[in-house]
Order: structure tokens, then sequence, then C-alpha cells
């Protein structure tokens, strides 16, 4: 194992987000009736620091097998890091103690091709038995059913673990609490309201957030951030029906609403595998990728500012057009679920800046510190 | 506001042009309207000879949703006669309604009062007795129907699809022949894009005016009727199948709520009254779902 100390990252320089003004950002109520908790899960007691932990063997890249040992590996070594902590028990009770009830949200809009890997989920919910939580307590949730059980969770969980959906049908609003969203009409649709999955404030009292590393078409990239508020909210495509979306203020906004934003608690971000193009859908095999990493903290900003930088790093590399790239010259003129010089939208990375700006994390990367561990 | 009486309508009846057989008991249906020709064969049962010309016909309810048609948003094409039925028939409708739309279109007819006769082949029978015999368990419905906004309705083709977004949006209207100041809004027809126009009104009446919301699906057209001490609110799914979900916020403290749904038995939940609105769920939303509420 090579590891190193926690670094603190320089700027990126001409990185211009040309975000939208404030003046031009829509009118957001939120309703909740739930008080923040003393100290939110999110950026939570490590805001700004990052463990990031590569492993090469974690993923066999010509049949994308996952190695449960060397995830399990990473997992311990990521969360003994980022905690202090020297007993691996210790570590995750700075989290989860054994009478929580824990949600784990899981990423499966690209299912089954890119998602949270199984093995990943598996591996959590093994510690967090281990450490006491009662199988029956622990519930893995997205939003949509198809997508859910196209990954076989099921198969790799321990045994008693509950697999969930908010919406049996695509849009189905009963898994949504109905006394808890945010209220704003983007574009004159009928529908304003974006109510929370409902075991996130009727039963969970800690959720882990399980994100991949993809591109985004909408939002620039989608990590932490966009998994926890768009997966954890009904109602939130309308937010880029046309190609100037409104992701950049409404990510942040529904991350921060209570009590997802107390009860949040850690990030584990899967980067086993990734997509540079065309997310949250693997559209071609080519744009998946093998970063062979995952990424620990409790602050989903400082993980997400990270994320730009492999997503735009991977781009370059695969000579893509940056995801800072506002100019219509690329929207629509070609099919981006082949193409990766075009979008259907300007995609919107500053949602991470601003969604630091309302207090969810640190995104200043002079501010941020990573440490660095390899397998 | 402001309310209208609705003429109390018989329920819809059945329209048949062919030979009795003996799945129209089956059905349970009691009585058939049958043109002329068919008097002879319908002899000795209960039929009524109706002159089909003699009614104005329209079509079948429901949704289309279009997903190969480049246009302004996805959402879904939903086919209402509300707007003819709010702008006044001039005497009974007929409306020819196949592939599984029957019972819908009587159940439409119902919520917006109005006499109509349903053109359905064999196969619409059951599903269509079947509706009737929920229509008529149903409390009676005396009350007027309720709307805040007046349309100024010219006749024209235009002012009819402004009608239609209007009833899609459930935004409540009624037609008036001028402004009335009992009313929080009055437009005119608009020519143009009629979606354009019910954001329009919408915009000026604001939302928290609104009489009635609902959240959660786009297939769903709400009536809102009643008095001093009861509000009704009759949901129409103009869908294939039932709505997994809506949450129906009215003007109002109404804490007692009452269901009536078609083929099944449904109970609001989470009732809320609040900052002089109530607000109720549903968990599922057939092809009609009657709402009784009461202080």
């Amino acid at each position: 194992m090579q590891r190193r100390d926690f670094l603190t990252l320089p700027s990126v320089a001409g990185v211009a987000l040309a975000a939208p003004k404030t003046e031009e950002l829509p009118k957001y109520r939120v309703q909740s009736s739930y008080a923040p908790a003393k100290q939110p899960g999110m950026p939570g007691p490590f805001p700004g620091r990052v463990v990031n932990v590569h492993a090469a063997k974690s993923i066999d890249t010509s049949t994308e097998k996952v190695d449960p040992a060397v995830v399990a590996e990473m997992m311990k070594q990521g969360l003994l890091a980022l905690t202090g902590e020297k007993d691996y028990r210790d570590a995750w009770r700075r989290f989860i103690s054994p009478n929580d009830i824990v949600g784990i949200k899981l990423n499966c809009s690209g299912a089954p091709k890119i998602c949270s890997h199984p093995v990943v989920v598996a591996e959590i919910a093994k510690q967090l038995i281990a450490n006491g939580v009662a199988a029956k307590n622990i519930t893995c949730y997205e939003r949509f059913q198809d997508q859910v059980v196209s990954a076989k969770y099921p198969s790799y969980l321990p045994e008693g673990v509950n697999v969930w959906a908010a919406s049996a049908g695509r849009d189905a609003l009963n898994g949504y609490d109905p006394r808890t969203y945010v209220e704003v009409d983007f574009f004159g649709e009928d529908d304003t309201r974006s109510n929370i999955v409902r075991p996130i404030s009727e039963r969970f009292t800690k959720i882990i957030n399980v994100p991949n590393m993809k591109d985004h078409g909408a939002s620039g990239v989608t990590g932490c951030l966009k998994n926890i508020a768009y997966g954890s909210f009904h109602n939130v495509a309308r937010s880029h029906r046309f190609e100037k979306t409104n992701t950049f203020s409404f990510i942040g906004t529904l991350a921060s609403v209570e009590p997802l934003r107390s009860r949040t608690v850690l990030q584990i971000m899967d980067g086993l595998k990734g997509i540079w193009h065309g997310g949250p859908f693997q559209h071609a095999d080519r744009f998946g990728f093998y970063p062979a990493r995952m990424m620990f903290g409790t602050d989903p900003v400082a993980i997400d500012r990270l994320l730009i930088d492999i997503i735009e790093e991977k781009r370059k590399a695969e000579g893509a057009i940056s995801v800072f790239n506002r100019s219509m010259d690329y929207v629509k003129k070609g099919d981006f679920r082949k193409d990766p010089n075009t979008n259907n939208f300007i995609r919107e990375p500053g949602h991470i800046e601003y969604a630091g700006g309302l207090g969810l994390g640190v995104f200043d990367k002079f501010k941020i510190t990573v440490k660095e561990i390899r397998l | 506001m402001s309310a209208f009486l609705l003429l109390a309508a018989a329920l819809p009846g059945l329209f048949v042009d062919a030979d009795p057989t003996s799945a129209f008991k089956d059905a349970g249906v009691e009585c058939a309207a049958i043109p002329a020709a068919r008097a002879e064969a319908w002899k000795g049962q209960c039929a009524t000879v109706v002159d089909p010309a003699a009614l104005t016909k329209l079509p079948a309810p429901g949704v289309r949703y279009r997903m190969n048609e480049a246009r302004a948003s996805s959402a879904p094409w939903v086919d209402t006669n509300g707007a003819r039925y709010s702008r006044g028939l001039p005497g009974k409708a007929l409306i020819t309604a196949g592939d599984g739309k029957a019972a819908l279109a009587a159940a439409e007819a119902h919520a917006f009062g109005v006499d109509v006769l349903i053109a359905a082949g064999p196969k619409e029978w059951k599903s269509f007795g079947q509706m009737n015999k929920f229509l008529a368990t149903l409390p009676g419905d005396d009350l007027p129907a309720l709307a805040n906004i007046g349309f100024l309705d010219d006749g024209s083709p235009a002012a009819l699809e402004n009608m239609k977004l209007l009833l899609r949006r459930n935004l409540l209207f009624r037609k008036v022949s001028k402004p009335d100041s009992a009313l929080d809004v009055n437009v005119k027809p608009k020519p143009g894009d009629p979606s354009a126009f019910a954001y329009e009104v919408r915009q000026k009446l604001t939302d928290p005016k609104r009489m009635l919301r609902l959240y959660g699906s786009e297939v769903v057209v709400a009536r809102l009727t009643g008095n001093a001490t009861r509000r009704r609110v009759a949901l129409l799914n103009y869908s294939n199948r039932p709505v997994e979900g809506v949450r129906i916020r009215i003007l109002g403290n109404w804490p007692n709520v009452a269901t009536y749904a078609f083929g099944e038995k449904l109970d609001a939940a989470d009732v809320v009254v609040a900052d002089g609105a109530t607000e109720f769920s549903l968990p599922r939303v057939p092809a009609y779902v009657v709402v009784e509420l009461a202080r």
C-alpha cells in the first residue's frame, strides 16, 4: 500500500464557470418541518477532506468483474484515513450507531451498465451489520423500480437488507412525503412541487450516499450532490427540459432540504467504473472508463469538485469538448449518444460551486485536502 | 369565487346499433338507445329510438402520448370533451367510444353534468355497465360548479382550444357573456398557443388563488362543485391505467374527506388543513374518483 498525506490542491487555472447570475435564478420555496441537526451530515465533521483510494485490481476492465476483497480493503483504508481512527469499527461508529435506521442511496439511473456496484453496496451493508445495525433496518433505495431491479442487488446483499424504490411507475407520487417538498415554477409547468422520498423524512435516521463518477449532459457531472438531490425527490427532470437547464441551482437547493441534509452522513463515491460522456447513461461502450478508485468523505462539494477534474481530464484525453463549454455550437447539433462533441443541454458544472455557497461543503481547491491511497 | 348550477343529468345512456343479445343484459345495462332501423329487433326490450342525426357528435375522451411528434412539451395530450360541455350543448350528445373508452366517456359526462349517449360495441358494454352502476351509487350531486375565472367565450374555435387548456391545467373557469366582478379574473379568448394562454391566465390569477391544484399527474382533470358546507372534487383519469398517487389542494377548510372510486375502495391519506387550504393524497386514481369534503 502506498499512502500520501493529505495534500492541499491548487486551483485549476482557466476554469470559468460562467454561472448564471443570482437574479436569474428561479424562486424556490422549501416546505419542511424538520429542523437541522446540530451538525448537519453535509458537510459533516470533515468539510474539505477527501480520501481517494485507488486499487487497480478492484475491477477487471475486460470483464468488469469487481473483486469484493479489494473493495472491502479500499473501504477500510478509506474510512480509517477519513476519520483518523485506528480501529475500523470506531471509524464506522463516527457515522452510524446500532440503533440507526440506515438508507443507502444508490445510483441506478444508468443501470445496469453503470450504477452503484452491488459489491460496493453489499460491503457497506456488511459493515453496518458488523457494527450492530440490524439488517432489517438497512434499506438500499432509489427512485425507479425498473432501474433498481436491473442492478440485481438482492443477490449480493446480506440477508434481511431491504431494497426499495419510491416509484413502481416512472412518476408515481406514492413513495414521497406530501408534507416535505421544494416548490418552484421553472417554465410554467403545472406541477410545481418536488416531494422528498418518504422514508428519508419518516424512517431513516442516517443516509449513506453511493454515487458514481459520471459526466452528465445537463449538470456537467453527476456525483454526490446530484445523486443525493435528484435521487431523493420527485418531479426533478423538469429542471432540464430545455437546452438551458435549471440544474445549476436546483441540485444544491434540493440537497439542502432538511432532513436530507442533516441525515446524509457519509459519501462513498464508487469510481470503479465511470462514464465520461452521455451520462447518466452509458450509450456506447467507448464512453465507459475505469478509474478503479473510490472516494470517501462527508463533504459532497469537495468530492464533486475533484470529480469535475476527473471527468474533464478524461474528456480532454478523448478529444471531447470541455464540460465548461457553453457554446450553442455543440448543442443539439448531432446525436449526443454517439458524438462526444454534441450535447442536448448546456452543461452546468457550476452547480457544485453553487452548492458550496449554500453551505454544503468546500468548493475552493486551495481549501480541499486530499489523502491519496494506492492499494 | 362564483358558482353556477348545473342541471342534474340523467345517467349516460348506451346507444346500440345492433340487434339485442344476451351480452347486453349480462353487462348489467338495463336499457338501450337504438336507431329506428333496429326498433323491430328490440321489440319487447327496454329500448328508446333516437335519431343519431339530431345529436351532437363528440369524440371519445382519452390520452395521446405523441412520443414521436416534435412539440414544445413532453406532456401527454389529453382529449377531453369538457370544453364542449362547458360551452354548452344544444341538446343531447352522442359520443363514439371504442378502445375501452366507454366507461371514461360516461364518467366525464357525469362529472360535467351533461346528458349523453355513448355509442359503443359489445366489448365496451361491461365496463360501461360497471361505470353506470358506480355513478348510481354516488351521493346526489346538487352542488353548483365552482370557478373564479370568467371566460368570455366568443364561440370561436380558438376559444374552444383556450377552454380545453384551462381545463387541462385545472384552472377553474366558467363561460360568461360579460366580465363578472365576482370572479377573480375575466379573460377573453386568444388565438395562438393555447398552452401559453392558460399559463398567462394562471399568472393573472396567481397560484395561491387557484381553487384547486393537482400534483403528481398530467392526465387527471378535476372538477370542483360545492356550497357553503360541502365541496365535491370529481377526478377524471384520461389515461388507460390507474395513476399511482396524486395530491390535491383546495381552498378552504374541509377536514372531513370521503372518497368514492370506480372499481375499488380508496381512502384519502395525509389530510392537512392549514393556511386556508385543505390537502389530501389519493394512493390511486382509477378512471373516476369522487371526493366529498365537509367542514
